[in-house]
């Protein structure tokens, strides 16, 4: 009987999407304050988010940031609505606390001219790194193309970025055209 | 090469070069440390070896200490010079005519000092309740009353500047509108709680 019920269990947790996981240990976390399944969430999303953030800004920037968002999930955590979207919300944060990191320090260029989409910087033909490929990018494409990566959909990226998802298909179509055209795979 | 395999030689690039980036192991030290449960533990430790009444004593006697060394020196401490000074400083003049007047630079710098600080000193007159109901483009809120406050972009973006925008606020959220007493809205933070 057990045993059954173990399998029960185990099929159970089988087919418990990736989200409603995060939804479960968020929930746990926000009713119990228990560290571990903050501390498995906190495994699950800080290299997507780190890496977000890495290419958007720099090492010591995108390491402030992650630890910001944490705290900042920590202290809202009552106030986080559950609709399934976790990795969402925080996305937003980050995406806002990076702003706000750049305005502070006079870094922010506002790069969303909807004609010009910023400009590619030069890129070395034989780039072979694709970290330093996406560097090239004017902000708001390498925005919308990592956040396409971590497996956000149009929506979600609108919505994390706080524009159309119109500007979102086109942020990402000149991204994409560019790193085609200079991506060589081995 | 079709559509697809580019697609995906795209994504498998990304995901190698995330692969070299980890997030540094500092970072999840500093975030689980902040757990307040974490921050209870050394407290905790102590409170198991020292009976209540020992743990009590101790804790008042820390106190008194503290109280003798920190509060004698407030009870005589003069109210700092700067803002007596800087309501004092009311001068205008050429910058030729002035450069020499003994203080002059010091005052200057303190009212500006003073100046600033009133900037970014919030004076919040009323605060009121309400959920965001949209934040695409210009930011939506309805309150108690079911009525919408609509709030531009560019000031959610000034507000934003100063730090004063909750970053975590989504659709749903219930939040305090924070104004001042000419009516400008000057903050926007989460609710604790449902406010309506």
């Amino acid at each position: 009987m057990g045993i059954a019920k173990l399998g029960f269990l185990r099929t159970f947790l089988k087919s418990e999407t990736a989200t409603s996981c995060n939804e479960t240990l968020f929930k746990r976390y926000r009713q119990t304050g228990d560290s571990a399944a903050l501390s498995a969430l906190y495994d699950q999303h800080c290299n997507n988010l780190y890496y977000y953030l890495l290419v958007m800004s720099d090492p010591n920037t995108a390491a402030d940031v992650t630890q910001k968002v944490w705290l900042k999930v920590m202290e809202s955590k009552q106030g986080y609505q559950s609709q399934g979207r976790f990795q969402a919300w925080l996305f937003t944060i980050g995406h806002r606390m990076l702003i706000d990191e750049f305005r502070q320090s006079k870094r922010w260029q506002a790069d969303t001219d909807p004609d010009t989409l910023g400009s590619v910087a030069p890129v070395n033909e034989n780039e072979t790194d694709f970290h330093q490929l996406l560097k090239h990018l004017p902000f708001t494409q390498r925005e919308a193309f990592s956040l396409q990566q971590e497996g956000f959909s149009l929506q979600d990226i609108a919505s994390i970025c706080d524009v159309p998802v119109e500007t979102v298909k086109t942020r990402l179509r000149y991204a994409r055209n560019t790193l085609k055209k200079h991506w060589k795979t081995s | 090469m079709n559509e697809s395999d580019r697609q995906d030689a795209l994504q498998q690039a990304y995901n190698a070069a995330k692969q070299r980036y980890p997030a540094p192991g500092r970072i999840k030290r500093a975030v689980v440390n902040q757990q307040p449960g974490n921050q209870q533990h050394f407290f905790d430790r102590a409170k198991a070896r020292l009976p209540g009444r020992e743990w009590l004593a101790l804790a008042a006697a820390a106190g008194c200490l503290l109280l003798l060394v920190k509060g004698a020196p407030l009870i005589n401490q003069p109210l700092p010079d700067t803002e007596l000074i800087a309501l004092e400083v009311e001068y205008h003049g050429y910058q030729d005519d002035v450069a020499s007047l003994p203080d002059y630079r010091e005052k200057l710098t303190l009212y500006t000092r003073e100046f600033t600080r009133q900037l970014d000193t919030l004076n919040v007159f009323y605060s009121r309740p309400a959920m965001l109901a949209s934040h695409q483009g210009n930011w939506l809120f309805t309150d108690c009353d079911n009525q919408t406050i609509t709030v531009s972009h560019e000031l959610i973006d000034d507000l934003r500047a100063l730090q004063r925008v909750d970053p975590a606020l989504v659709e749903g959220t219930f939040v305090a509108l924070a104004f001042d007493e000419q009516g400008r809205l000057i903050k926007i933070e989460q609710a604790p709680i449902k406010s309506c």
